[in-house]
C-alpha cells in the first residue's frame, strides 16, 4: 500500500501565518479533495507535500509498502501538475512531454509521449512550440508531463483549468487510472472536479 | 516508475539539450553575448587602437583589455541559464523531475559551450584588430581556455543565486567581482607573460594556479549547489 501522511503541518509568510497543524493522509486507491477558500493555502500546502516547501512545523512522509521513500526516489515517484508551474515555451509539445520523461526514466521513456499526445488530441499539434497552443492545450500538456513516468503519488493543483469537456473527460480518466498505482491529492474549488473526491479535507482561513 | 535510476550523464545530456534546442529558438542568450563582445571591440579598437600603446605596454595594457572583455561578455549571458528557469516559472517543475547535480551539470555544460563559442570569436577578433601578435600562441589559448573555464563554473553557481533575488542584473556583477577577482587578475597577467616572455618556466605553475582555482570552484559548487537550488 502507497500512502502520503503528513502531521501537523504549518506555514507563514513573513508575518501572516497561512495555516497551522494541518494533518492528512491519503492511501493508494483513493483521491483526497483539498478544498479551502481562495488564499487559504492550498497551493502552498500541495508544495509542502511536494516538497518544494519546508513547513515551519510538522513533516511530510512517503510509503511504498513498508519502505519510506526519501528525496531522490520520491522525485521519481511523484508527478505534479499545479498552476503555478510552466512548460518550456520555447520547446514543442512533443520535446516538452519527451523531456520530463527521459529526466524521469531516461531511455526507459522510449515513445511513451505518442500515446498520451494521442488520447489528448495533441498530436496534431505535437510539433508547435508549447506557447502558441491555446491554455486549454497547454493544460492538457501540463497534466501528461505529470504523469508521463507513471508516477506513485499524484498532487494536482485545480487540474481543470481551462479544460473543456474533453479535457476533464482526460483528466478524469487520468486519474482514475492513477488511482490503481497511488494516493492522488487534489487541489480545487472547482465543483466539477468534487466528484473525484474519496475523502475530503477543508482548509480554513 | 524506475526500478533503476536513471544515469546522471543521461539527465545532465537531457538538461544541456533542451537549454541548447530553446536557446537555438530564442538566441536570447547568444544575441546579447556576441553584441555586447562585439560592440566592446568596436569601442576599444577605435578608442584606444593599436598604435595609441607604446610597445613596451603593450602586451600588459592589451591582456588586461581582452580579460576585462571577456569578463563583462561573460556577465551578459552566462546567469540567464537559471534566471530564465525562475522568470518563466519552470524553476519548479524543474526541481520535481532532475537531480540537483544534474541540474548543475547541464547549466554548466550550456554556459561552457556559450563561453567557448564567445571566446572563439572574441580572442582572434581582439588580436586582429588591436595587433596583438602572440608568441607562445598554445599557451595563450590555453591560458584563455582554463580561465574560462573557472570563470564560467563560478558564473554558474553565482547565477544560481542570483535567479531567486530581486535586481538580478545587478546583483550578478557585484556577486561574481570578488570572486572572479583572482582569477581576473592571474589571467590577465599571464596572457601578458604568454604574448612577450620569450621562455616558458612559468607555465607549469600557472596551469596549476588556474586548474586550481577551476578544481576549487567546481568542488564548491557541486557541494553547494543542492542548497541554493532547493532554498
Amino acid at each position: 500500500m502507497r500512502t502520503l501522511d503528513a502531521q501537523g503541518l504549518s506555514y507563514a509568510f513573513g508575518r501572516h501565518r497561512l495555516f497551522a497543524d494541518v494533518t492528512l493522509s491519503a492511501a493508494g486507491g483513493e483521491v483526497l479533495l483539498v478544498r479551502g477558500p481562495n488564499g487559504s493555502g492550498k497551493s502552498t500546502l500541495l508544495k509542502i507535500l511536494a516538497g518544494l516547501l519546508i513547513p515551519e512545523k510538522g513533516k511530510v512522509v512517503y510509503h511504498d509498502g513498508e519502505a519510506v521513500l526519501d528525496a531522490a526516489r520520491l522525485r521519481r515517484g511523484l508527478g505534479m501538475c499545479a498552476v503555478e508551474q510552466n512548460l518550456y515555451d520555447d520547446l514543442t509539445a512533443l520535446e516538452n512531454l519527451q523531456f520530463f520523461g527521459r529526466l524521469r526514466l531516461g531511455a526507459d521513456c522510449g515513445d511513451r509521449a505518442r500515446p498520451l499526445l494521442e488520447r489528448a488530441a495533441l498530436w496534431d499539434h505535437r510539433h508547435k512550440i508549447a506557447k502558441s497552443l491555446s491554455s486549454g492545450m497547454r493544460q492538457k500538456l501540463k497534466l501528461l508531463a505529470a504523469v508521463i513516468h507513471e508516477p506513485l503519488f499524484l498532487l494536482l493543483d485545480e487540474p481543470g483549468s481551462n479544460l473543456d469537456g474533453a479535457g476533464m473527460e482526460l483528466l478524469h480518466t487520468l486519474i482514475l487510472e492513477h488511482k490503481r498505482r497511488g494516493p492522488v491529492v487534489l487541489a480545487s474549488n472547482d465543483p466539477r472536479e468534487f466528484g473525484y473526491a474519496d475523502r475530503v479535507h477543508t482548509v480554513a482561513l | 516508475m524506475p526500478t533503476v535510476f536513471t544515469p546522471l550523464l543521461s539527465e545532465v545530456w537531457t538538461l544541456f539539450r533542451k537549454d541548447w534546442r530553446a536557446e537555438l529558438r530564442s538566441k536570447v542568450a547568444v544575441n546579447s553575448i556576441l553584441l555586447f563582445a562585439l560592440v566592446t571591440l568596436a569601442l576599444v579598437s577605435y578608442s584606444i587602437g593599436p598604435y595609441r600603446i607604446p610597445a613596451g605596454e603593450k602586451p600588459a595594457v592589451l591582456s588586461a583589455w581582452l580579460t576585462i572583455i571577456l569578463f563583462f561578455t561573460s556577465m551578459t549571458g552566462l546567469s540567464r541559464v537559471f534566471v530564465k528557469e525562475e522568470e518563466s516559472r519552470t524553476a519548479e517543475t524543474l526541481r520535481l523531475a532532475a537531480r540537483p547535480e544534474a541540474v548543475f551539470l547541464g547549466k554548466l555544460l550550456f554556459n561552457l559551450c556559450l563561453m567557448a563559442g564567445v571566446t572563439a570569436v572574441v580572442v582572434p577578433l581582439f588580436c586582429l584588430l588591436m595587433e596583438f601578435h602572440i608568441m607562445h600562441g598554445c599557451s595563450f589559448y590555453g591560458i584563455i581556455a582554463l580561465a574560462m573555464f573557472g570563470l564560467t563554473i563560478a558564473s554558474t553557481l553565482i547565477a544560481a543565486i542570483i535567479s531567486k533575488a530581486g535586481m538580478k542584473g545587478a546583483l550578478f556583477p557585484i556577486l561574481s567581482f570578488p570572486l572572479l577577482m583572482p582569477i581576473l587578475l592571474e589571467t590577465s597577467l599571464l596572457l601578458a607573460k604568454a604574448a612577450a616572455y620569450p621562455d616558458l618556466g612559468w607555465l607549469p605553475e600557472a596551469l596549476g594556479i588556474l586548474t586550481s582555482y577551476a578544481g576549487l570552484m567546481f568542488i564548491a559548487s557541486i557541494l553547494l549547489f543542492e542548497r541554493v537550488w532547493n532554498a
